[in-house]
């Protein structure tokens, strides 16, 4: 991964000491709160409904052990003992005070770590592929790009009040996006051109969000040198151009339908074509510089594996952790370990700090000390040999770490919701949970195959309940509880945007109408191989309102 | 008043004179965009020093081939979370050569200096009850930059 | 924002330092507790305190007025899940309680 080189470290620091001086400066009265609030959301300091909340960056989802270690001592020294990871594979902590936000920043910086630009209207975190740099489908590693966008946008003092918040996430296996390039604002796919050429395919335009749009391509290939330069000219004219009258209106994608695709590309090349060669032109030297920290680690060759008769043993939740849970690595003998934060009886995507303490000794004794989080609110374990999946299952097992439940129906993907966010309209987790109690035979959730489900609190949509293959929407309806169920949403590449069935239903039949959705999936499908997603678009939406909404 | 010029504090010469309000005599004045393009002979014939205030919506570019008439522009920031004018001043010194003063004027606070002045601006009116000293401060905030040196 | 079908106002806020939601309550001092507020059906009452909350920044951020209903004795009651919610807390559960730490197999 990425190390610091002193200039890196000389930022996170005096970002730090920065923000120390803007808190005292808050408290002695002479900076008034609207004057404090973007300058404590540009470092991630949210108020939320009970406490502040404070975002901690995980560049493109990627910790070593000893970042892993000191987050769960920032859980325990300063908050609740806990944290939560996002769907921008980034960590929140819910409880925090204040005058500690600048020690936490401190103790962050001291493992490379910080809160830059993880909330305001500036470029926020660029997210990647969960299983960048061993995926075996992969064309080639994104890291290195997204650590360049990073350091790009990081104090970029053009951009640091931009209409509205801006999300890139960059993907590096282009027959598979898992990090829903088409649904950001700028989404960058590495591709090799007709000529042959590797190069970056820019998407524009995406997000989800109260009007939820998919990402139209702004230019087909960018070379290596120009990523930088390109990237730039598009939030200028953003910057620009992006409407300012109206907070739900001022998102790059509400410019990009404004303009028309062709007209946008064409203001973007405008722009471009001043200042392609200026200073933004990456060097050679500059990229390899950075790739070279990605570089592979030492692969001890690896013995046989047994995962076949692992799959007929005894032990059946291992069987069903090997079935499940681990993911094709592009080293023989190797596999990517998908750790769940989605057991029965526990909050979606929160860990405890014991939890992250066992996870950071299970990742130094089995991945080279390094874990990922992912998108959907879990983590990896990328480097795990195969013959030690049996030990790591154990391990994790023994710390709830263990469901093996990734990519089925109880793995959902949850925003805090109205428990915890200032934003909602109605509770997310509880929702989850009930989920999870009630359909947590995993035999059962091997046969519905891969489902996801994505539940939002409100509009704002940051549990993806747009791109889900069952999304829930909490409204909120005279001040009860209500949801809203979608179906037929997609992030990656047959993106689709998930299609409300009707009217909404109350807090208490909101789990019987999934369960209605999926015995429609069950009795309508071709074969047990026909997964829901391809069920829902041969069928379409009407069977399923029938059955929803038969008694009305 | 004072403002925060080349990192000190100096006391303001210009004056900034409103449409409809009657030009002065003499003094250092700066103008609307609007009217510095309706009115460009008779300002540029102003005894002492012209400059023209740029609104956010403005866009740098309108005052192509005039800078070197100019000893001053003025980039305003009603909202200081309008980030428009960033832009603009990079545009100004980047890309039109613009070497006069460059000043944010508006709601400006010690908090965007460090950026501002990275993106061109050398002087600063600061918000009303707002501490030139201690906006002095916020220069100082970083020593390191991700983007490159300050532009000159 | 929800709309509410209280009767009477109570002014609320988040407190500074640490986030807590926090009401006024008699005397005009601030209350973790909404069962403590200070209830009011005057609206220039509702604004007078609404001022004053708006100059204690050192003490809380961003005062606003909210409706809610007079239980049987008298102490303000939430009308929406949102402030409900925020006067009792989270409806989850934290911190997950460890079990004993387990010895290596």
């Amino acid at each position: 991964m990425y190390n610091y080189e002193p200039q890196d470290q000389r930022i996170v620091e005096e970002r730090a000491a920065q923000f120390r001086g803007q808190v005292q400066r808050r408290l002695d009265g002479s900076v008034i709160e609207n004057e404090f609030k973007p300058l404590r959301l540009q470092n991630g300091l949210y108020m939320q409904l009970h406490a502040y909340m404070l975002r901690v960056a995980i560049p493109y989802g990627l910790l070593n052990t000893k970042q892993v270690r000191r987050l769960a001592h920032i859980a325990r020294k300063y908050d609740r003992g806990y944290a939560h990871f996002t769907t921008r594979q980034n960590i929140q902590y819910n409880w925090p005070q204040l005058q500690d936000v600048p020690a936490i920043l401190d103790e962050l910086a001291e493992v490379q770590m910080h809160a830059i630009q993880t909330s305001g209207n500036c470029i926020r975190n660029t997210t990647s592929d969960h299983l960048a740099g061993v995926a075996q489908d992969e064309l080639e590693d994104p890291r290195p790009y997204c650590e360049l966008i990073r350091q790009w946008s990081t104090f970029h003092p053009e951009f640091a009040f931009l209409p509205r918040k801006f999300k890139i996430a960059v993907t590096g296996a282009p027959a598979h996006d898992r990090a829903a390039i088409r649904f950001h604002d700028i989404g960058v796919r590495i591709v090799d051109n007709a000529a042959g050429e590797r190069g970056f395919e820019v998407w524009v335009g995406g997000g989800l969000g109260r009007t939820p749009h998919i990402a139209k391509i702004c230019r087909e290939y960018v070379a290596y040198a120009d990523l930088l330069s390109y990237l730039e000219a598009i939030m200028r004219v953003y910057n620009r151009q992006g409407r300012r009258d109206n907070k739900y209106k001022a998102r790059i994608k509400i410019l990009v339908n404004a303009m028309g695709i062709e007209a946008f590309a064409a203001a973007v090349d405008a722009e471009w074509a001043e200042i392609k060669d200026s200073a933004l032109k990456l060097e050679r030297s500059e990229i390899d510089r950075i790739r070279v920290q990605f570089a592979a680690p030492e692969y001890a060759p690896a013995g046989d594996d047994n995962l076949a008769g692992l799959l007929l043993g005894s032990n059946r939740e291992l069987a069903h952790f090997v079935r499940n849970n681990l993911r094709p690595h592009k080293v023989p003998g190797y596999t990517a370990v998908m750790v769940s934060l989605k057991p029965k009886g526990r909050p979606p995507g929160d860990v405890s700090d014991t939890q992250l303490e066992a996870l950071a000794d299970i990742a130094d004794t089995f991945s080279q000390g390094e874990l990922v989080v992912t998108h959907g609110q879990n983590l990896v374990l990328p480097n795990v040999r195969k013959q030690d999946v049996a030990a790591v299952h154990a391990k994790l097992s023994e710390w709830e770490l263990g469901t093996p439940n990734i990519g089925h129906l109880t793995d959902s993907i949850c925003c805090p919701g109205l428990d915890f966010c200032n934003l909602a309209n109605a509770r997310s987790i509880p929702l989850a949970m009930e989920i999870n109690e009630r359909f947590d035979a995993i035999d059962y959730l091997e046969d519905l195959g891969p489902i996801s489900l994505k539940i939002s609190g409100c509009i704002n949509a940051c549990g993806h309940h747009h791109v889900g293959d069952i999304g829930i929407l909490g409204i909120d309806k005279l001040g009860v509880e209500a949801y809203q169920l979608l179906l037929g949403g997609s992030p990656g590449d047959d993106a689709s945007i998930g299609s409300i069935v009707g009217q909404a239903f109350d807090a208490d039949k909101i789990v019987d109408a999934v369960q209605t959705v999926l015995d429609v999936y069950l009795a309508n499908r071709s074969s047990a191989d026909e997964r829901f997603r391809d069920t829902y678009r041969r069928i379409g939406k009407a069977p399923f309102k029938k059955a929803l909404y038969a008694d009305h | 008043m004072q403002i925060i010029k080349d990192r000190g504090i100096v006391q303001d010469t210009w004056k900034h004179v409103e449409d409809g309000d009657p030009i002065p005599a003499q003094g250092d004045i700066t103008v609307s965009l609007a009217r510095w393009l309706d009115d460009k002979a008779t300002l540029t014939a102003h005894a002492d020093l012209i400059g023209v205030r740029l609104a956010p919506e403005d866009e740098a570019s309108a005052l192509t081939g005039d800078l070197d008439k100019l000893a001053l522009v003025a980039v305003q920031f009603p909202k200081f979370t309008d980030g428009r004018g960033y832009t603009t001043a990079r545009l100004l010194r980047e890309r039109m050569g613009y070497r006069g003063e460059l000043r944010a004027i508006g709601y400006v606070l010690r908090d965007q200096i460090f950026y501002l002045h990275r993106v061109g601006f050398n002087a600063f009116e600061l918000a009303a009850g707002k501490s030139l000293t201690d906006a002095l401060e916020g220069f100082g905030d970083f020593t390191v930059t991700y983007q490159g040196a300050n532009p000159p | 924002m929800a709309r509410d079908k209280g009767t009477h106002w109570v002014i609320t806020a988040n407190r500074t330092d640490d986030g807590a939601p926090v009401y006024v309550g008699a005397s005009d001092a601030w209350t973790l507790s909404l069962a403590e507020s200070r209830t009011t059906v005057d609206d220039d009452e509702k604004d007078a305190l609404l001022a004053a909350a708006a100059t204690q920044e050192r003490v809380v951020c961003d005062p606003y007025a909210f409706r809610v209903v007079l239980g049987g004795n008298g102490t303000a009651q939430a009308t929406t899940a949102r402030e409900r919610i925020r006067g009792t807390g989270p409806t989850t559960p934290l911190r997950r309680d460890d079990a004993p730490t387990p010895t290596p197999s």
